[in-house]
């Protein structure tokens, strides 16, 4: 496998979970934010624009990896990026403003705002997503896409999964009383239906999809294991979750490989040797930078005293 | 076809007329913010903290909306420039890629600084972990402006010529995209001007509250504030006079069409020749300008000898338009203005200590706040057309880089009023959240 589509992979991978953390945290700002108000800013505080970095780091990275596909791909989903970024300037603005604002009522009003355009944009992210990997609603040979894209089958199971993944990270992380001890469950269900909709839905065209069975057992441990650790109230359990949620989503990436849009080799539409190595080099560098001031971060704000 | 390449340029245009004056915001103030903290650290005074934690809110908020457009910015890219972003990936996009690490490390840095502040028995360790935000915000300016260079002069990060022929990329140099002949000239001009424009911003805003304020100890820290931010405009000042100096002279030799275009020079390669000083395109010739014999010639090479070039040695058809002397005129004019009224001030500033305070020169200061930003997007402009019609100079026109489907028309319009309100929602978030937090409360702790 090519070491550039892993990283790229890898680095979506991120990007998603913690896009889907925030989805867990703006459905907890939607219907129970006075309740969850500590653990809920505690997270979200220091790292709302680290999550907006993933997005644009991952885009540029698409971009060194895939730079064949970008006409293609900038044709097809002008609208839902378009549209996504749009609604990632309401995202900031209004979360800003809510951090910022003394009154409870206001600021409740502006993360209402704020939630609402991070689920609508998660939802775009997500049908970008589940036609990129299915090609359903996507017509390659006019580079454009159809109402399909968001209106089938696979993509409704795909976001269905997604709300689930939210639902199971904001358990463990905002520590929700009526989550926090069967986060295994929605986490268990979201897998199920992902893989029910990858094979029934988009097998047609993607032939690739059926060997996500043979990955099954190590998802069945992860999930066994998270019970356990919810079962002992773990404190590494948010950690725990979040890692098995990058590993399910870096699995499409293995599972999906060399393919795109279902039938599409991505192989063929990869950077060049000459600049391989040097994005390689820094992504390798680049990254030791981040995750060590990430950690600093992290560090600093859920661990020091 | 064309009305919507016109509309792709215009939107894409327009985006950046914001975004810039946000970027260049986000690149000021962190150094305004450190310097602001590290004083007031120093000499124990509460005004110059006080100053430093009300413009980290407004940084907070200004990062937020300048972020999330500058990934609106990036997004319209890929999809009004499809063909564009698809070769920059394959020649140049290692400082797009590296921009991304360095945005990481300014945002990261964000989240320590902000939210650790009273969180070190040493205040001066919480300076220093300000410093990356400052450098982080700098190098993104820095790689993106690199990245611009690349399309003003391509120099040898690929055969060009094979490209021209056939549309295949061969001979990557990936790293030539660094060296570029225009690179050094433009990143310097660049940075010195984001700081020149984000400091008089600033400058005037403090201006304008020091005009209406009464309160003693308020009017105490507008003044600091303003003496602070003076310092920075002045530094940032000579630097972009410097280098845009500088940056004339490269182009004469990196991109001849735009200099020709710039100066007026609508005739052949020629010795001798004249600075044309003002005047205004009409019908193709110029028109109500001051003509300076040999003075072109002399400020080019030093002497009257000195051949200058042409618009005439070159097509008409790639030729860029001649509005872009009269935005050059314009510029040098109002650079020459806030240049001497910063000196003015200085000068009084020097001689008679209490000078800052004379509402004259507060409103003029004002004034010069609105100009600086208007010359720094003047400037930005004037550059961009002056490389039409090229999206990378000689290589690709903007025409056959664009994206010609109308389906994303509905969403770009939105995206338009988007910015349209952008700024305004800005200031307005902004006077909300100080309302909340008045000046007077706070130095009263």
């Amino acid at each position: 496998m090519n070491i550039l589509y892993l990283l790229n992979h890898f680095i979506f991978s991120i990007f998603i979970t913690m896009l889907l953390v925030e989805g867990g945290f703006a459905m907890m700002a939607l219907v129970a934010y006075k309740k969850y108000k500590d653990s809920l800013m505690r997270y979200i505080t220091p790292i709302w624009e680290v999550t907006g970095t993933f997005a644009v780091f991952y885009a540029v990275s698409f971009e060194a990896t895939f730079p064949q596909l970008l006409t293609a791909g900038g044709t097809i989903y002008a609208i839902p990026l378009l549209f996504a970024a749009s609604l990632l300037i309401i995202r900031n603005a209004f979360l800003v403003y809510s951090m910022y604002i003394a009154d409870l009522k206001a600021e409740v009003k502006n993360l209402r705002i704020y939630a609402l355009a991070t689920m609508a944009a998660l939802l775009l992210f997500l049908s970008v997503l589940s036609s990129a990997m299915s090609g359903i609603g996507i017509n390659l040979a006019k580079a454009s896409a159809s109402i399909f894209m968001y209106l089938n089958p696979f993509n409704i199971l795909v976001i269905v999964s997604a709300l689930l993944l939210s639902l199971s990270l904001a358990g463990s992380i905002f520590k929700v009383e009526r989550l926090s001890r069967i986060t295994w469950l929605p986490i268990s269900a979201a897998i199920v239906i992902f893989y029910f909709g990858a094979i029934l839905f988009a097998n047609s065209s993607a032939s690739h999809f059926p060997s996500a069975l043979s990955i099954f057992p190590i998802i069945v441990i992860l999930v066994a294991a998270l019970g356990i650790l919810e079962e002992r109230r773990s404190k590494y359990l948010s950690a725990f979750m979040i890692l098995i949620v990058v590993f399910l989503v870096n699995l499409l990436g293995i599972i999906e490989y060399p393919y795109i849009f279902g039938t599409l080799n991505v192989t063929s539409y990869m950077a060049s040797s000459a600049l391989a190595m040097p994005i390689l080099i820094i992504t390798l560098l680049g990254g030791g930078i981040v995750a060590a001031s990430l950690t600093y971060l992290i560090y600093l704000s859920y661990l020091r005293k | 076809m064309v009305p919507i390449v016109g509309f792709d340029r215009f939107l894409m245009g327009f985006s950046l007329f914001i975004h810039i004056i946000l970027a260049s915001l986000g690149i000021a103030l962190p150094v305004i913010i450190l310097s602001a903290e590290y004083i007031g650290i120093r000499k124990k005074d509460p005004y110059y903290t006080a100053l430093a934690k009300r413009l980290a809110i407004a940084f907070v908020v200004l990062f937020a909306i300048g972020t999330a457009s500058g990934m609106l910015v990036a997004v319209e890219m890929l999809v009004l420039w499809p063909k564009f972003m698809q070769l920059v990936s394959q020649v140049a996009i290692l400082p797009f890629y590296i921009e991304v690490f360095a945005f990481f490390v300014e945002t990261i840095f964000i989240g320590i600084y902000f939210y650790s502040w009273d969180r070190f028995k040493d205040s001066y360790k919480h300076v220093l972990l300000g410093l990356p935000i400052a450098i982080g915000a700098v190098l993104s300016g820095i790689l993106i402006t690199i990245l611009n260079a690349f399309m003003n002069t391509p120099g040898n990060t690929f055969n060009t010529s094979t490209f021209i022929a056939n549309g295949t990329v061969t001979g990557v140099h990936p790293f030539a995209v660094f060296t570029t002949p225009s690179a050094f000239m433009e990143v310097l001009h660049a940075v010195s001007s984001s700081y020149f424009a984000g400091s008089f911003i600033f400058v005037a805003f403090m201006a304008a509250m020091l005009l209406r304020t009464k309160d003693e100890r308020s009017r105490t820290y507008y003044k600091k504030a303003l003496a602070l931010g003076m310092v920075i405009c002045v530094l940032a000042t000579l630097l972009s006079i410097y280098s845009g100096i500088n940056s004339i002279a490269t182009l004469e030799h990196v991109q001849p069409e735009k200099y020709a275009a710039i100066e007026g020079n609508l005739f052949y390669n020629m010795s001798h020749a004249a600075e044309r000083v003002g005047g205004f395109p009409v019908n193709g010739t110029l028109k109500y300008y001051i003509n300076i014999t040999n003075m072109q010639s002399i400020l080019a090479s030093g002497s009257p000898n000195g051949v200058v070039p042409g618009l005439f040695n070159f097509s008409a058809s790639t030729r860029p338009p001649l509005i872009v002397h009269a935005m050059f005129d314009f510029m040098f004019g109002m650079s020459l203005l806030v240049g001497l009224l910063l000196f003015a001030v200085a000068l009084l500033w020097f001689v008679k200590r209490k000078s800052i305070d004379n509402r004259l020169i507060l409103k003029l200061l004002v004034v010069s706040g609105i100009l600086a930003v208007i010359i720094m997007e003047d400037g930005w402009v004037m550059s961009e057309l002056g490389r039409q019609p090229w999206i990378i100079y000689g290589v690709m026109t903007v025409a056959s880089a664009a994206n010609y489907s109308s389906g994303a028309l509905p969403i770009t319009v939105l995206i338009l009023i988007f910015y349209i309100i952008a700024l305004p929602l800005v200031v307005l978030l902004l006077r909300r959240i100080f309302r909340a937090r008045p000046l007077e409360k706070e130095l009263a702790r």
